[in-house]
């Protein structure tokens, strides 16, 4: 039974006691609670306030970013990609009453701090920016301005404008001196003293040369080089100040574990809250209805036997026209498949899983496309280990055995071909050379010399996943009492298709031969009788069989596709040739040849198992859903999600 | 005459490399790009970001692959090269043709494609599974025409 029976579930109760039938509900966490929709027009809602909980959870969140941006160790790799939640016993996590809000507190304004210092820093690295620009003079920079008599500045002047100001302002007078220092890239500062009374003719002079007195965006003091030292050692303290907050940020990384579990704490909380809104009430009671598994109703029952006398709990079959929720239910090996089945999208409750179809298709196909014993190998440890190591959810463990499942088909695939990193096992030194005679004794066929029978062999997989498709269809359409459809459409096709391959066959078998061609013959009139029946005119019913046969070309298609299990597997071989022949080309040059020729083989067969494992998940998976899947599956289905504690970070045991 | 053939050869085999190569790279870039994109949203989305991005790199692989079956025939590596007449060259260099051109055309194709993924669980991260078929049907036709360039090999005679 892969799809769980459901049952739909009705929990009357007085609503004195909604609260505590809410909390054991989300304790059990079998009941995914829904609203229906004729009785949510009714529902008078009690307006909870979840504020209250919204800003504890937004908080508390802020802390963990917090703790994250500035935390002194960054989680790994491989730890960024698969988070593993830790474990909590229910009783420390029910009885979580962490205060976060001196943390908070904490944490926000040492966040502050740190953005007045950021700010700050760069505020002053535009200055010394700026300042650097006139290192090279001497004149403390308060002097720059206005005496009594005199007015003084400073000018950036192109290098070849410099003789033209000295000339023009020779021209025009002669109240004036000026110092010229080197300043940057092709520019000369130039510090000009003028008396007052030239100020307007200097002024002119400086208008038709485009020059512009420097001004200073703040009050330095001391000669810029002065001013500028000043500015570092503020920087360098300001650095300091920085680090040191910093240091105190990280500690508060101990508290990660308590706002975790709180965050989740609260998360559930706010969910209890949410679902107790949308749970309908009357004046004196509250109706809870939702879906549950058929063999959890029982459980259900006893479990509220706790909570006094005044519930009632109905529960019947549901209707075919209900939207049931899926819950997919495999053995123990197809249920590592059920990942694929759920990323195409899941069956409507009506419909049948496919998972338990498509498990040894997918097994087999990964297996080709990889079709290495090492590179097998390597998988499959991954795959069995790894999840331990991780402590990874029980979706991503069943994804990894997934794929180490894939490796050990790719290992019998692998033996039978003779890939066993390509050909490198032909290449042992002497001493290896049993493994060889081993390898060699093992190996069935080798599709690097011979390619046509594997490639035939890919083939006849396809035309047997079509075929099998072609025969759950019909069992589907037999099973909705589509007789008609179940005989005409499915097993017309299922037969022809065979007709086909028995006559194709027959040149290669002999005792093929007496019953190809009428076998063929029969099923193709069986179409052409049967495909036009949507027709009135008895002349179009014959054309449209007749063109119906066209479709075999479709099926055709779908068989050739299969072509891909073939170049794929040749590929991850010959690629793994590749490594070994570079390998052996580097290995041969002196001295430490040997070691860049072994780590140039590692390099490209560890790229090679990467690439060529995405792409035997990707096209293993394609042949299910665009070959297999159209024959028969329909999803539209949604995921039973019960009611219960809302967890990102712990587990609850 | 032994040069002269294996001139075509080599040409063959420099193009399957190097043309499914460039479509590879192309179609790479063009996911890389929009993977930045998103990731500048959401750095969270690395994992799935990269997996898409390396869909359409599959091209140059499947060209190498086809250029190095070719160094083998000719016998280039270790062993003694086979004598190649310049009907032969000929043969092999349009055996490759089929994986250089396709190569590279779907290379960028399913490199917009795979973008276009990447847009897709930029929003719903939920159907990344969706989002990878999308680009591996384009590359149904890589796949294709390296099957085509290895029979073809396959089925010249040296």
């Amino acid at each position: 039974m892969p799809i769980s029976r459901m049952q739909r579930v009705s929990i009357i109760a007085h609503h004195s006691r909604e609260a505590e039938i809410v909390a054991l509900l989300q304790d059990l966490g079998v009941l995914e609670i829904d609203v229906t929709e004729d009785m949510a027009t009714f529902a008078e809602k009690p307006v909870i306030s979840t504020e209250e909980l919204e800003r504890t959870l937004g908080e508390i969140r802020y802390c963990l970013d917090f703790l994250n941006r500035y935390r002194s160790e960054k989680p790994s790799f491989l730890e960024s990609f698969l988070p593993t939640p830790f474990e909590v016993s229910k009783e420390e996590f029910l009885a979580c009453n962490f205060n976060h809000v001196p943390i908070y507190r904490a944490c926000t304004s040492l966040e502050e701090k740190l953005n007045t210092i950021r700010t700050t820093i760069n505020r002053l690295s535009a200055h010394l920016e700026f300042l650097s620009r006139f290192e090279k003079i001497p004149v403390p920079l308060e002097d720059v301005g206005e005496t009594r008599f005199t007015r003084s500045m400073l000018l950036e002047v192109p290098l070849e404008k410099k003789n033209l100001l000295l000339e023009k302002l020779n021209e025009r007078g002669s109240l004036w001196a000026s110092f010229e220092f080197p300043g940057r890239a092709r520019n000369v500062v130039v510090f000009l003293v003028i008396h007052k009374d030239f100020s307007l003719t200097c002024n002119e002079v400086l208008q038709e040369l485009g020059l512009t007195p420097v001004v200073f965006s703040q009050a330095f003091e001391g000669t810029p080089k002065e001013a500028v030292e000043k500015l570092q050692a503020r920087l360098k303290e300001l650095a300091k100040e920085r680090e040191q907050l910093l240091k105190k940020a990280t500690l508060y990384s101990r508290f990660e574990r308590d706002l975790k579990l709180a965050h989740d704490y609260y998360a559930s909380l706010l969910e209890r809250r949410h679902k107790e809104q949308e749970i309908f009430h009357t004046r004196e009671t509250v109706v809870i209805s939702g879906w549950a598994r058929a063999e959890d109703v029982d459980k259900l029952e006893k479990s509220l036997q706790v909570i006094g006398k005044e519930w009632v709990l109905l529960s019947r079959d549901p209707k075919p026209e209900e939207k049931v929720p899926i819950d997919l239910q495999n053995g123990p090996w197809t249920k590592n498949f059920e990942v694929l089945t759920r990323l195409y999208g899941l069956p409507n409750y009506w419909e049948l899983d496919p998972t338990p179809f498509l498990a040894p298709f997918f097994f087999l196909f990964f297996g080709i496309c990889l079709g290495d014993v090492i590179y097998g190998l390597v998988l499959a440890l991954l795959g069995f280990l790894a999840p331990n190591f991780l402590g990874a959810s029980e979706s991503t463990k069943r994804f990894f055995h997934m794929l180490g499942w894939g490796g050990i088909a790719s290992i019998g695939v692998g033996i039978a071909t003779g890939s066993w990193l390509g050909d490198t096992f032909d290449y042992l030194p002497g001493f290896l050379s049993a493994v060889t005679q081993f390898k060699r004794a093992l190996t069935l066929i080798d599709p690097i010399t011979n390619p046509l029978p594997m490639l035939v062999f890919s083939l006849l997989l396809g035309l047997v996943q079509v075929l099998v498709g072609l025969l759950v269809s019909f069992v589907k359409e037999w099973k909705r009492r589509n007789y008609a459809s179940a005989v005409m459409d499915q097993l017309g096709w299922f037969a022809f298709i065979l007709a086909i391959v028995f006559y194709l066959g027959s040149t290669q078998f002999s005792f093929l031969k007496p019953i190809a061609m009428p076998f063929l013959v029969g099923t193709a009139l069986f179409l052409v009788a049967t495909q036009g029946r949507q027709k009135r005119n008895p002349i179009m019913k014959i054309i449209s069989g007749i063109f119906s046969l066209y479709g075999v070309i479709s099926y055709l298609g779908d068989v050739l596709s299969y072509s891909r299990l073939f170049a794929l597997g040749l590929s991850s071989s010959i690629i793994a040739i590749l490594a070994r022949t570079l390998g052996a080309l580097f290995g041969s040059s002196p001295y430490i040849g040997w070691l860049i020729g072994l780590l140039v083989a590692l390099l490209f067969n560890v790229f090679n198992l990467v690439m060529s494992g995405l792409g035997a998940f990707v096209h293993s998976a394609r042949l299910q859903y665009v070959e297999f899947f159209t024959k028969f599956y329909e999803n539209g289905g949604k995921e039973f999600q019960p009611f219960g504690y809302k967890t990102k970070y712990i587990r609850v045991r | 005459m032994l040069v002269d053939g294996l001139v075509f050869a080599l040409l063959g085999s420099a193009l399957a490399i190097g043309l499914a190569g460039i479509g590879s790279a192309i179609g790479v870039g063009i996911a890389g790009q929009a993977g930045a994109g998103v990731m500048t949203e959401d750095p969270g989305k690395f994992g799935q970001v990269l997996l898409l991005q390396a869909l359409p790199g599959t091209q140059g692989i499947y060209g190498l692959l086809a250029g190095f079956w070719v160094l083998i025939k000719l016998g280039l590596f270790g062993g003694t090269p086979a004598s190649v007449t310049v009907a032969q060259g000929m043969q092999i260099m349009f055996a490759c043709l089929p994986i250089a051109i396709v190569g590279l055309l779907s290379g960028i194709a399913q490199g917009k494609t795979a973008a276009a993924s990447i847009g897709l669980i930029a929003r719903r991260p939920e159907e990344t599974g969706k989002a990878i078929i999308l680009p591996a049907m384009v590359e149904t036709y890589a796949v294709l025409s390296l099957l085509a360039t290895i029979l073809l090999l396959n089925s010249i005679k040296l």
